[in-house]
């Protein structure tokens, strides 16, 4: 399991093992706390992904650096030393092989020296067609045949049920160097997403003395095997060879395809000791069987981390959903002079948009609409963050306007820089006065009792978690009875039809015929599916409305 | 889809963006606002004069770059906002921090 060992700061001598999310700061909650305070709360994370370790900062006041330079992301490497103000942790990723010789794989061009034999097929059959009929050469025929199917069947067995692939590889790769004891070093290499050869695992046979100067493979090779499918051997042992002549030739080398179902993964590689006994065509043979059991195997690894991943994922959505609905009020709150009503429809699974109902002192009511940034976990996450922080601002603040203040100082401290929300944030008392601070939110609409309808194009301000300190303004409105006011995001306006045309502010000025709150959101998201037709939307779509009541 | 294009005018960088800037597209931008970060570029001029469309993860990463660019003692400057992108800018009143100008000339000058 990769590390980060502390080599200075607060947390000297711990060692952390990195599992799928570590996040390091100065809050109690992090998985690595750092007790300075000129660390932030959450500093930074260290993120699993398919490429190995990624450290991210989140928007740290002091940032974050790997290796003297400052990071926003960073591909961790073994030995990386990564620095959070006065704490200094080394990774150390022992797992990993191409850690430490992902630059040591060299593709030259051209044909390999003494390139000599290629084949396709494993000659199991040679027994049958070879007859001698000389006892001696039976005998020996038989026992080569022995020994390959012996071969075969041990590796299917060893490797058929290993579904990790760094286990599964460095697996194969030990049979194969128990198999053939004069190879001297094995590698696979293995096709990324965009189709490259990337180091997939090496091992050594116990005791090499072999060099280390890395996997030097040419393109001609390269191509056979994966395009051709061929196995190739390179400076086998002939016929005129003895064992007494054999040093100072090139190390013998045998290269097959990993392949399943017609796909070629990547490639099993060996070579043989220097000045050891080369390969021969048996050899090959035998090496070709046993990677088209191992490519099986790969294939099935592959596809099954494929599956984990996803399910990860799905798991993660839904959790950051139950997360995020537990933020969100039930049921509309009860309280004298107004009546509320809310729809919601988040077009992910986990959106980014929210509404909160903020029960106040003296029978007032704080009413929340916003958008944050953003889809998925992340979105859902800042949003939690986010609702919170204003239901306890809301409480110990009276102006909208210093709520917006303080919630905005609060983002800012804490996400991601990317991320920013717009919050409208008002407030309403029991005579209908309504106290209104817009952060960069789509302005309220009013339906008068006489039937006009205005937008509240006053105190607009900044989005939240763009400027540390902006200004925000606030406005007052008096509603009379029987008015009505409309909040929705973005995702109205934007909704768009079979032609491309959004929904627009006319149009909904229109559709708000009704006086009731529960009425006016059916009978606006009615008006909504006529509009738009069976186009999928873009974005979420979250209402809220409520009526001046006697 | 989204083009763009990176001119440093001597200590000023002039960014010019076409087409979409969204969920899609905002990705495309990280390493070259992570490459001005690291190498200390932070007078930045956004040219938006062939930019359609923003959402919310396109304004994210002129946020983001913004926010940090800042911290170095930087700033970003956006010149020729249309159509869309200027009432998305003008909705969450971005004017309140950036400032908004007609021409890039206008904009780089201002670094001077």
């Amino acid at each position: 399991m990769p590390k980060l060992i502390t080599a200075h700061g607060p947390t000297r001598g711990r060692e952390y093992e990195l599992e799928d999310l570590c996040i390091l700061g100065r809050s109690p909650s992090c998985q690595i706390y750092i007790g300075d305070l000129t660390v932030s709360r959450q500093h930074a994370r260290v993120v699993r992904t398919d490429r190995g370790y990624v450290v991210e900062d989140l928007g740290s006041g002091n940032g974050t650096w790997v290796n003297d330079s400052r990071v926003s992301q960073h591909l961790l490497q073994h030995d990386d030393e990564l620095r959070i103000s006065d704490s200094v942790f080394r990774f150390v990723d022992e797992t990993k092989p191409e850690g430490r010789w992902v630059n040591m794989v060299t593709v030259i061009a051209g044909n390999e020296p003494g390139l000599i034999s290629t084949n396709t097929e494993p000659r199991i059959k040679f027994f049958e067609t070879k007859l001698d009929l000389s006892e001696d050469s039976l005998r020996t025929d038989l026992a080569r045949a022995h020994r390959m199917l012996e071969a075969l069947y041990n590796a299917a067995s060893a490797t058929s049920s290993l579904l990790d692939p760094k286990r599964l590889f460095n697996k194969i790769l030990d049979y194969m160097l128990n198999v053939f004891p004069n190879a001297d070093v094995g590698y696979i290499m293995l096709l990324d997403d965009k189709n490259q050869l990337v180091p997939g695992a090496i091992r050594r046979q116990r005791g090499s003395t072999g060099s280390t100067g890395g996997l030097v493979i040419s393109q001609s090779v390269i191509s056979q095997v994966m395009h051709e499918g061929k196995a190739v051997l390179s400076a086998a042992r002939s016929e005129r060879d003895t064992l007494s002549d054999t040093h100072g030739t090139p190390a013998s080398k045998m290269c097959a395809p990993l392949s399943a179902q017609g796909k070629s993964h990547g490639i099993l590689h060996i070579e043989g000791k220097p000045g050891g006994q080369p390969f021969a065509q048996e050899d090959l043979d035998l090496l070709t069987g046993i990677a088209r059991i191992a490519g099986v195997a790969v294939a099935n690894a592959s596809l099954h981390q494929r599956l984990m991943r996803q399910q990860r994922l799905e798991q993660d959505l839904r959790f950051a959903k139950r997360v995020q609905q537990s933020f969100l009020p039930l049921e509309p709150p009860e309280v004298p002079g107004f009546q509320f009503s809310r729809r919601y429809n988040p077009l992910y699974d986990v959106g980014g948009d929210f509404y909160d109902f903020i029960p106040l002192p003296n029978n007032h009511i704080g009413v929340t609409i916003g958008d944050v940034s953003g889809k998925g976990v992340s979105a859902a996450l800042l949003m939690a963050h986010l609702t919170s922080d204003i239901r306890y601002y809301a409480i110990s603040e009276q102006d909208p306007a210093r709520v917006m203040d303080r919630a905005n100082a609060s983002l800012i401290a804490s996400v991601q820089d990317n991320m920013f929300a717009t919050v409208l944030y008002l407030t309403l008392s029991p005579t209908g006065k309504m106290t209104i601070c817009n952060a960069g939110h789509i302005p309220p609409l009013v339906r008068r009792a006489d039937g006009t309808v205005t937008q509240v194009d006053e105190a607009t301000n900044l989005a939240l978690g763009v400027l540390p300190d902006p200004i925000f303004d606030q406005a007052f409105f008096q509603l009379d009875v029987g008015d009505c006011v409309l909040l929705c995001t973005d995702g109205l306006l934007e909704a768009k039809n079979a032609v491309d045309d959004e929904y627009g502010f006319d149009r909904l000025e229109l559709a708000l015929p009704s006086m009731n709150p529960q009425k006016m959101l059916d009978e606006l998201q009615r008006d909504l599916m006529r509009f738009t037709g069976p186009t999928a939307q873009y974005d979420d779509l979250t209402l809220v409305s409520f009526v001046r009541v006697d | 889809m989204l083009e763009f294009h990176q001119e440093d005018r001597e200590d000023v960088v002039v960014l010019q963006l076409k087409g979409n800037l969204d969920a899609l597209t905002a990705p495309e931008l990280r390493p070259t606002i992570d490459e001005l970060v690291s190498n200390r570029k932070t007078q930045v001029v956004f040219d938006l004069h062939g930019l359609t469309l923003i959402d919310s993860s396109g304004v994210g990463a002129i946020v983001s770059l913004f926010k940090r660019v800042r911290l170095l003692g930087g700033d970003v400057k956006i010149a020729c906002l249309t159509n869309q992108p200027k009432e998305i800018f003008r909705l969450l009143r971005l004017d309140r921090a950036f400032d908004l100008f007609e021409t890039v000339e206008e904009a780089a000058a201002k670094f001077r």
